[in-house]
């Protein structure tokens, strides 16, 4: 929810409080943890971070066709235009034309990115960031004829918000939908963190099932960190002992979940908010967005990773608005320059710590979309193009194959919703593969991986 | 009540008795089942927490005295309390903030507390937000939706489907606002709409039993209610919309008139009509070719816009899905998270039919939903029956059992008071009225908390936003607006005061003063170790310090973890 901030406001009030003992409560419960057992086993250190573009984002006005006439309607700017009409990127309103000339080159290709993806383009062509070229919720390869003859398999529930952002977090089409893949791999990995080392799998955006394993759960924090209870003066800990006694005599399914929530919450805290107060702030700005506060955040996490005793760690963030429907023209620039400012923002940070070869950010979306306008917008579509951006990223290319434009052409089934040629379940494996997903645990991690004829698409070193 | 009582019950429950008239008052009947009297506080109390927003001590005591029938009933007679015309009453520099004002204002004091919560329940299944660019600026067009879903809460679901369909609110939050086809500019209608009131707000995405359960295929799979050709279809039949008399009242829509009209927010959108087309102008802003929509019915070409809305609507408020469907969320909002098959069923076939052969008539519905043996017996009959309050109602039952008050300072200076609750409630309880992040509401009615309830099978929806943080943010909610408390004079202070006075006359005895707070907000359902627990820290302030006991003795009996949960 944009321009809501609650922690924004808190520090503008207590910077204008007066002295008083009411509000300067929250650093009362520091406690020692035993950071000996904290150890991580291993002395590598890998992260992945999930950048959520929540709603579907049209990923065909971020990666686009910029030469006309090529005569090849997968990079040709003149086929993109016909389909894409009124929302193509260099359509002039007044006078009805089309002008690829502001789109941002990528060396070696046809192909160029959004114009306000100057960030974006920078890390491509310095090798940093990788484009994924139509990723789509599959079960297995399907053909239009396939589909159009009704033998395809394919998900359940295509273009539907809820079904196809689980598919994207399950990495399993056709599955139960109750774990996700960062959750199953932390399941695996967990272990080379140090014993009593939180979650590995850690949320800025709240509950997520990406995050979600058998044995290990994510655990949310806020854009400034874990959020303390506040239990005013308690110089004897007399009100936490009594929070903490009140939930163990709670009995019932509903108030034990919730009491395993808080208590994970009271014991995270001290580690957590203490190890961050210890470090010196990050000299790298971040964009003044919920995205950016996000990111801030998670390379503020990256820094505390031995105070943590984590040698893997997942994040998930995420950015809204991307279900454009309607105000495409007007709201989607906004949307494209903040995910570019963010991504760059945030390699810069991982420089900035030292750990640009050992953090990788990905971005995802439930679905891309239809190539058609419906008048000041666009619907929900299916496969779409993805980045992947950090040391390890085998940069500088674009994944796959550019799908035919053309409507009702080869790749598209109805309105320009586009075929996918390469999976969620490809993408996400070759993301785990580099985590440390070993090669015998794939099939567990990502059950349908057989399905396709190669399970790494390459873009990791 | 013991159990072999109960199982009388549930025999009688397969007696199904001869028809009833709806003006016996006596729809549940029908189905065989004698609606007992309340049984004590706690029944009253739990009673009250389904149907209001806060069992305050009065209410308790009428409910025990006129028993749940008649309390339904009588609520059911009241008109609705509505928003718009308080929100209006602000004068200049209206905006969201003000309206969840008046959310909070109409939770405390209106007497129509079971329609204000069916509404509330509503605005969390048929689900527009201010967090969209142009609601933003709309205030009065959102307090107006809010009207909609309290004037409909107990009238014909039909009718509401239509009304909020076509008003200009969700035109513009689910862009059906102005969706036509262009077929020069390679334009098709916006399918956002026709989706969403399939999938959210009447038929689902798989075929349902009447007791909620899917329908299975021969290979044991769900069965879709649609393809995507029925929603292009649909978003067909849903085009040539526009604000009311966009036309200016010549009955000819032109081409200006149709892209810049003038805006009226607080009207039904009414199709924009081409009567005398320019050049280059389509003939229609409708698109008037056959199409077949869910269920395989088609409209036939050449229907105007009105025709194809109340053809579709009709189809869609016929499905059979829609009883179970919305049956199984009203429960959720209401009573309890997981309904059993039985029950979903039971208010189901009332929504098919109230008694008089009508479909879809919502007072029955929640009179079904409320006084069913499920709702009234569900925590003697399973030990997971209930569901984790949502943290607003949470906050509306504490202010109205304890007669909360603005502070008088904030009529003529917001900036005076913490903690931002009232104009910004989510930065707390990670939720406020009709301010979702996206259509799917704050919390998906199949979600379930990774552990122990995932892994029984069961849901729970609201655990959805409880994460590690919002935990804390309620909690700390509680404990800075209670306890921690700006000492007079301070520059800051708390937004709502409650009124403590009778609890300060007690304080010095811990043991009266816990008890007492524990019969005020939990109907003595406090277990006696919490209790004696909570007994034991008050003891140790200081018998002088009456407000810091009674705070302390609030806070932590309204934070205890028996309290978070409605049975």
């Amino acid at each position: 929810m944009k321009a809501i901030n609650r922690r924004r406001f808190l520090q503008a009030m207590c910077s204008s409080a007066v002295a008083g003992g009411w509000m300067g409560t929250l650093g009362t419960m520091q406690r020692a943890h035993a950071a000996s057992s904290l150890a991580a086993r291993g002395t590598d250190y890998k992260a992945l971070v999930c950048i959520f573009l929540d709603g579907g984002a049209d990923t065909y006005n971020i990666l686009l066709p910029r030469v006309a006439g090529t005569g090849d309607p997968s990079t040709d700017y003149n086929t993109y235009t016909a389909s894409r009409t009124n929302m193509a990127i260099g359509y002039d309103e007044m006078t009805g034309t089309w002008d690829p000339s502001s789109i941002l080159a990528l060396n070696g290709t046809n192909i160029g990115l959004n114009p306000a993806l100057t960030g974006l383009q920078s890390l491509f062509n310095s090798g940093q960031t990788a484009a994924v070229a139509n990723i789509g919720s599959l079960i297995e390869p399907v053909t239009k004829a396939e589909i159009l003859s009704g033998s395809a398999v394919l998900p359940p529930q295509l273009f539907s918000h809820s079904d196809q952002s689980i598919q994207w977090q399950t990495a399993y089409g056709d599955g139960p939908g109750n774990t996700g893949w960062f959750g199953r791999a932390a399941d695996l990995l967990q272990s080379m963190n140090g014993s009593g080392s939180p979650s590995m799998n850690i949320s800025v955006v709240g509950n997520n099932l990406l995050q979600v394993g058998d044995t290990v759960f994510p655990y949310s924090i806020s854009t400034d960190g874990p959020i303390a209870l506040n239990v005013g003066w308690d110089p004897n800990d007399s009100r936490r002992n009594l929070v903490e006694a009140l939930m163990a005599a709670g009995t019932g399914m509903f108030e034990t979940e919730h009491s395993a929530i808080k208590q994970r919450s009271l014991d995270n805290f001290d580690l957590i908010n203490s190890a961050l107060d210890a470090r010196p702030p990050l000299t790298t700005a971040f964009p003044d967005t919920w995205l950016g506060d996000q990111l801030h955040m998670v390379a503020r996490m990256i820094d505390i990773r031995n105070d943590l005793g984590a040698s893997r760690q997942t994040f998930v963030v995420n950015t809204g608005g991307w279900d454009t429907h309607d105000g495409q023209l007007a709201d989607l620039p906004d949307l494209i320059d903040n995910i570019g400012a963010c991504i760059a923002a945030f390699y810069d940070a991982t420089v900035e710590l030292g750990v640009q070869n050992d953090v990788t950010s990905f971005t995802q979306t439930e679905f891309s979309r239809t190539l058609n306008s419906n008048g000041n917008g666009t619907d929900h579509g299916w496969g779409g193009h993805h980045f992947v951006t950090g040391g390890a990223v085998n940069g500088g290319q674009i994944y796959g194959t550019m799908p035919d434009l053309t409507l009702e052409g080869p790749d598209d089934i109805d309105r320009g919703r586009i075929i996918p040629t390469q999976s969620v379940d490809q993408y996400a494996a070759t993301l785990a593969s580099w985590f440390g997903v070993q090669p015998g645990d794939m099939d567990t991690v990502f059950p349908n991986l057989g399905n396709y004829a190669s399970s790494d698409l390459g873009f990791m070193i | 009540m013991n159990r072999s009582k109960i199982g009388l019950m549930l025999v009688a429950a397969l007696v199904i008795s001869s028809f009833a008239s709806a003006q016996d008052g006596d729809l549940i009947s029908r189905s065989g089942f004698e609606i007992r009297t309340p049984e004590g506080l706690g029944d009253a109390g739990n009673f009250l927490l389904r149907t209001t927003y806060g069992p305050t001590p009065s209410e308790v005591a009428n409910v025990q005295a006129v028993g749940f029938e008649d309390w339904v009933d009588a609520q059911l007679a009241l008109a609705p309390t509505l928003h718009r015309p308080q929100l209006e009453a602000y004068g200049i520099d209206i905006g969201h903030g003000e309206r969840q004002r008046v959310w909070f204002d109409t939770a405390q004091d209106a007497p129509d507390q079971l329609r204000q919560r069916v509404a509330f329940a509503l605005s969390e299944i048929l689900v527009v937000s201010d967090v969209n660019g142009t609601l933003e600026g709309q205030p009065l067009a959102v307090a107006e939706y809010y009207d909609i879903l309290l004037r409909n809460a107990f009238g014909n679901y039909r009718d509401l489907l239509e009304e909020v369909t076509l008003t200009p609110t969700m035109g513009i939050y689910l862009s059906m606002f102005r969706s036509t086809r262009d077929p020069l500019l390679g334009i098709e209608p916006d399918e956002n709409y026709a989706r969403e009131i399939m999938q959210l707000f009447s038929i689902g995405l798989h075929l349902l039993n009447n007791d909620g359960t899917p329908q299975l295929d021969g290979m044991g799979q769900k069965i879709p209610t649609y393809q995507q050709p029925h929603i292009v279809a649909l978003a067909e039949a849903f085009t040539g919309w526009n604000f009311a008399n966009a036309d200016n009242g010549d009955g000819d829509c032109e081409p200006w008139e149709w892209q810049w009209p003038e805006w009226n927010f607080l009207e039904p959108m009414e199709p924009c009509v081409v009567t005398n087309p320019n050049p280059g102008q389509p003939d229609d802003y409708h698109v008037t070719t056959e199409k077949t929509i869910v269920g395989d019915v088609t409209l036939p070409a050449g229907q105007t816009a009105e025709q194809d809305m109340e053809q579709a609507l009709d189809t869609l408020f016929e499905h059979q899905n829609v009883g179970p469907f919305i049956a199984y969320r009203l429960i959720q909002r209401l009573v309890t998270s997981n309904p059993s098959p039985g029950y979903v069923d039971r208010v189901a076939s009332v929504f098919n039919d109230n008694g008089i052969g009508m479909r879809g008539d919502l007072g029955a519905v929640v009179r079904a939903i409320l006084l069913d043996p499920e709702a009234l017996d569900g925590h003697l009959m399973t030990s997971t029956f209930g569901k984790l309050k949502e943290p607003l109602l949470m906050v509306t039952h504490l202010w109205r059992v304890y007669d909360a008050e603005i502070n008088p300072v904030f009529a003529a200076d917001r900036s005076c008071c913490w903690p931002g609750a009232i104009y910004v409630p989510q930065w707390w309880f990670s939720q406020a009225a009709l301010r979702s992040p996206s259509v799917f509401n704050f919390f998906k009615p199949d979600y379930s908390p990774p552990g122990a309830i995932l892994n029984a099978g069961l849901v729970a929806p609201e655990f959805q936003i409880a994460t590690d943080t919002q935990v804390m943010d309620v909690a700390n909610f509680f404990f800075d607006t209670l306890v921690n408390q700006p000492p007079p004079n301070f520059p800051w202070q708390t937004e709502h005061q409650i009124d403590i006075a009778a609890l300060q006359s007690i304080a010095s005895n811990a043991t009266l003063l816990v008890q007492t707070i524990n019969d005020d907000l939990m109907f003595g359902q406090l277990d006696a170790v919490s209790e004696q627990l909570i007994i034991d820290r008050i003891e140790d302030i200081d018998v002088s310090e009456t407000t810091q006991r009674v705070t302390e003795a609030i806070y932590f009996v309204f934070t205890s973890p028996a309290s978070l949960v409605q049975r």
